[in-house]
């Protein structure tokens, strides 16, 4: 396994932690399950950046940068941001990048036309896969960006102490292969940078970078690819197409890595595409390290009804059960696949050459829709065995535990949560905290929808801690001031030495750890006195819009029917303000279809002259960031449109407001300020 | 490596060996009723069946168009319901006879719910007793309807593959849903009504004295139908209740929860305004009235 960079401290250098991507830190000694609970835990802190984060977070420990040693956490946007902030204050970044260069991110409404309208994506999509470091500090990245000549795709290798590009950085993006398939000019297929998605984490193993692409929303042409690049000169060293003569087969995986083995071969699974004599869609593919020439594959047996229902095999990447040669994957089917890594077995009627199935989503739950796996499985050897824990679409969160000596799982689950999440994409994105396979350190922290369904919308997101062996419940964000606002599907929660990272498509990283009391938030609203509209309620005052909190019912939020609802907030003083979050109807529970649709934002520095900062219409979703440059504000004015002639009513959770000084870690021109409302939204493709 | 190859090296046939392989090996598929079997690599090679094309005279056919015929009795008495979900074995072969798919092997998988499957595996397996095995000549419109695509079906998605195929599909089990409660579009004049448009019956009076808050938290089961009586959740199946936070429900089942008392199991019929609406923002959500019971177990 590649020793990443020296450090005493666990360290975050590569998606899952580690390239069998068990998604367990197995070194966390402070967070330990008697001590998550409300009283000694809870959000710490917001990191702020430019857009929304798909890329999985990062995290290297005892970096020196300035001069100085830092734990510091590393955030990629959808607009080519990367961001290097200390991972344990708030603070304002160590250093900031953006790799736009003379170009600008690709916008959703450029791709994705096989939905009509794409909104996997909302907004810019730019570095979306997760980065990769090295053992010599070296961030690996792919950025995506519109030129004068097309749409470009690099990869990057910088510093991680500087942000600066090393040596060869960045190398354009180019491939081709022998083929007939889709995009081919009769002999060979070449890489499409516009309709090639990078979504899987990038991984690094042995000196060699490797990377894959699958489609957006599978609008063709398009290819699973996958390529290899020597860490070093960037000089490309292996191409792999999964369906030369045929289409589709992305390497998608919901944005997780490829797995290696012992021997540096990487194990990478495809989505829907053609299957037969050169093309692996719907597989699981095992390709030799640096030539990506294809060693070995697994295809399952109804694989043609896969394709013809859009039931992907490859929405989950790989998991390597450490001490094992079997390696675990799901699809959309709700079903787990354990296979032999020294024998992967084909395609064959009835899968009978494979170890074992689950059916590890439970399709009784919500029996008429749909039980996708997605992004990939955790793995932990408890003091009980090894864990696997699956987080399927509508289902409970389950454990499955391998009994070493059939070399199978036990089936069913050993233990079920008591958490049902909403109807819809994507179920739980998880990682494992644990000291070793000591009882009583397991934890298994999961994010997931609060509401809705995060296909195709952006959606708010709750992050739940359970203990790791029975998964009781611990702890979860609906207690005031932990909300991580809107769910980051393409990123999952991360641990690190005693804090957890979550990631949001709302522009922040909330932080959580251990607390004596409760932090200040950096929510200039909460020192606020709201006044507004005449409230729908008594109970639904104004000063509700302004609690910290969404979780109390209807009663919890300011509600008026008033013909055109206003909320006021008088900030106290003139502070310089440049982010406004609103959390609307659904953000609570309400109805979806009662988020607020058309409004503006105001400031004034009098209470008199107001000026209009954001501008929405036709807004659904739930949570919503907006952006503008820094103003000068004592007063901030949420004002409810009319702009159909039918009055809506006010229905605001939360209206919260963010002051560009030091204390919100503002990084100055880098930010987006186009005043615009950051709706986001939540891709499966 | 070359697939055909690959796959007979899988079954433990070397390379050389393939020809003979192919007309040795016997690979037999784990669906006997009788408890599990062990599956070997040494089965038998599928071929399609002589009448794979088109259904022989005697076989049943269906108003529907569905053709059946019954290969092995079952030693079941009961038939699956609609709202019942089922494990099953399958091999499905295209009218040419060439092999188009197949169930896994592994008892743990290959569950269907009968609301949610092909129709015209639907329509049979209905027709149907554990351990029984029938093959089936299905027409396209009952194959990958458009109806019965995938939920997440795009509208400019290409169409899918229509086909007409051939199943040899065995059940193996039922995983029993609850019963449909009768008077789903309409609550009998025996329910309470509340200002609100919710209706209820108490099915078993609760043991508690405690109403939950809109802000509690409680262990309850629940079943939810529409009104055509397909159920659009459940915890009774997978016998696992789920802990729920009032606040976060729909207003229909916040008014009846916290008017229930621990121990509690009541039927309430929900109008679609206190439930998704009837243009649920949730693609996942039913539209429309809801009929759902509810046994508090307890508040947290």
């Amino acid at each position: 396994m590649q020793q990443l960079h020296a450090s005493e401290h666990f360290q975050v250098l590569t998606r899952a932690y580690d390239n069998q991507r068990t998604a367990a830190n197995l070194s966390e000694k402070k967070l330990k399950p008697g001590k998550i609970n409300a009283v000694h835990f809870g959000k710490l802190f917001m990191l702020p950046v430019d857009d929304q984060i798909y890329g999985g977070l990062l995290y290297a420990a005892d970096l020196r940068i300035d001069g100085h040693k830092h734990n510091v956490l590393f955030v990629t946007t959808v607009n080519n941001s990367v961001y290097a902030f200390d991972a344990d204050k708030l603070s304002a970044p160590l250093w900031y990048r953006s790799f736009n260069g003379n170009g600008r991110p690709t916008r959703n409404t450029e791709v994705g036309q096989a939905c009509r309208i794409y909104r996997d994506f909302i907004g810019n999509i730019g570095i979306v896969g997760t980065p990769v470091i090295g053992p010599d500090h070296t961030m690996y990245f792919v950025t995506r960006t519109v030129e004068p000549s097309g749409t470009v795709q690099r990869l990057h290798a910088i510093d991680v102490t500087t942000g600066n590009e090393r040596p060869n950085s960045p190398q354009v993006i180019q491939a081709s292969v022998p083929g007939k398939g889709d995009d081919s000019d009769g002999a060979r297929v070449r890489f499409n940078p516009l309709t090639e998605n990078q979504r899987p984490a990038l991984a690094l193993n042995n000196g060699v970078v490797y990377i894959g692409w699958a489609s957006f929303c599978d609008t063709r042409p398009y290819h699973g690819w996958m390529m290899s690049y020597d860490a070093k000169t960037l000089a490309q060293l292996g191409v792999f197409n999964a369906t030369p003569n045929g289409n589709m087969g992305g390497v998608w995986m919901s944005g997780a890595g490829p797995a290696f083995d012992s021997a540096g071969n990487l194990y990478v699974s495809t989505g829907n595409g053609t299957y037969d004599q050169n093309d692996y869609g719907e597989s699981l593919i095992k390709l030799e390290a640096k030539t990506l020439r294809v060693l070995d594959y697994f295809t399952p047996s109804n694989f043609n009804t896969l394709n013809d229902f859009d039931l992907d095999f490859g929405t989950q990447g790989p998991t390597i059960l450490p001490g094992t040669n079997l390696l675990v994957v799901g699809g959309k089917e709700g079903k787990m696949y354990v296979l032999d890594t020294t024998k992967l077995g084909g395609q064959a009627p009835g899968d009978i050459q494979i170890p074992q199935v689950v059916q590890a989503v439970d399709a009784t739950v919500r029996p008429t829709i749909s039980h996708h796996m997605h992004n990939a499985i955790p793995a932990w050897r408890s003091s009980q065995g090894m864990n696997v824990y699956v987080w399927g679409e509508s289902d409970f969160l389950r454990i499955f535990r391998l009994n070493d000596s059939k070399g199978k799982f036990e089936v069913p689950a050993v233990a079920i949560a008591s958490i049902l999440p909403p109807s819809g994409m994507p179920g739980g994105m998880m990682t494992v905290s644990a000291d070793g396979s000591h009882s009583g350190t397991g934890i298994l922290w999961a994010a997931v929808p609060r509401a809705g369904d995060a296909n195709q919308m952006t959606v708010p997101g709750d992050l739940y801690a359970f203990n790791a062996n029975n998964l009781d419940l611990l702890w979860s964000s609906n207690g005031a001031g932990d909300d991580p606002l809107n769910f980051a599907k393409g990123s999952p929660p991360i641990v690190a030495n005693g804090k957890v990272y979550v990631a949001s498509i709302s522009n922040f990283v909330s932080v959580y750890g251990l607390r004596k009391k409760r932090s200040e938030s950096q929510n200039l609203a909460l020192k606020a006195h709201a006044t507004g509209s005449s409230p729908c309620d008594p109970t639904q005052s104004p000063e509700k819009a302004i609690n910290n909190s969404t979780e109390g019912g209807t009663a919890d939020k300011w509600c008026s029917l008033a013909p055109s609802p206003f909320l006021q907030l008088d900030l106290g003083r003139t502070e310089t303000v440049d982010r406004f979050v609103v959390e609307h109807a659904g953000a609570g529970g309400d109805d979806l279809n009662l988020n607020t649709s058309d409004f503006n934002i105001q400031v004034s520095t009098d209470g008199t002259n107001f000026q209009t900062v954001a501008n929405v219409t036709e807004n659904v979703q739930s949570i919503t960031t907006h952006d503008i440059p820094p103003t000068a504000a004592r007063f901030v004015r949420l004002n409810v449109l009319n702009l159909t002639g039918s009055p809506q009513p006010a229905n605001i959770y939360e209206f919260q407001v963010f002051a560009a000084n030091g204390s919100n870690a503002q990084v100055g021109t880098a930010k987006v300020s186009t005043g615009a409302v950051q709706q986001t939204s939540a891709s499966s493709h | 490596m070359n697939k055909s190859a690959h796959f007979f090296r899988s079954i433990g046939c070397p390379g050389l060996l393939i020809a003979v392989c192919l007309l040795a090996s016997d690979i037999v598929f784990a669906h006997q009723s009788s408890g599990p079997t062990e599956v070997t690599r040494t089965g038998r090679v599928i071929t399609a069946p002589s009448d794979v094309a088109a259904a022989p005279p005697d076989a049943q056919v269906m108003p529907s168009g569905l053709a059946m015929k019954v290969l092995e009795s079952g030693t079941g008495s009961e038939h699956p319901v609609s709202n019942d979900c089922v494990t099953v074995s399958f091999i499905a072969w295209k009218m040419d006879g060439s092999l188009f798919s197949t169930s896994t092997t592994m008892n743990d998988a290959d569950v269907l719910c009968l609301n949610a499957s092909i129709m015209g595996i639907s329509e049979a397996l209905q027709q149907m007793v554990v351990g029984e095995k029938r093959r089936l000549w299905i027409p396209e419109d009952l194959t990958f309807h458009e109806g019965h695509h995938h939920v997440q079906r795009r509208p400019e998605d290409e169409e899918p593959p229509h086909k007409d195929l051939t199943f040899d599909l065995q059940l193996l089990s039922i995983l029993k849903a609850p019963p449909t409660p009768e008077n789903l579009t309409q609550a009998p004049a025996t329910a309470t009504k509340t200002s609100s448009g919710l209706a209820y019956v108490v099915l078993k009076p609760g043991t508690g004295t405690v109403h939950p808050s809109a802000t509690s938290k409680v262990m309850a089961h629940f079943t939810s139908w529409r009104s055509d009586g397909r159920i659009f959740e459940t915890t009774v199946m997978t016998n696992h209740p789920a802990l729920v936070s009032v606040a976060s429900v729909p207003t229909g089942w916040r008014e009846a929860i916290t008017s229930m008392v621990p121990g509690e199991k009541a039927r309430f019929w929900i109008p679609a305004a206190l439930a998704f609406g009837e243009k649920p923002a949730n693609r996942f959500n039913p539209p429309g009235d809801l009929v759902c019971e509810i046994e508090l177990i307890s508040v947290e």
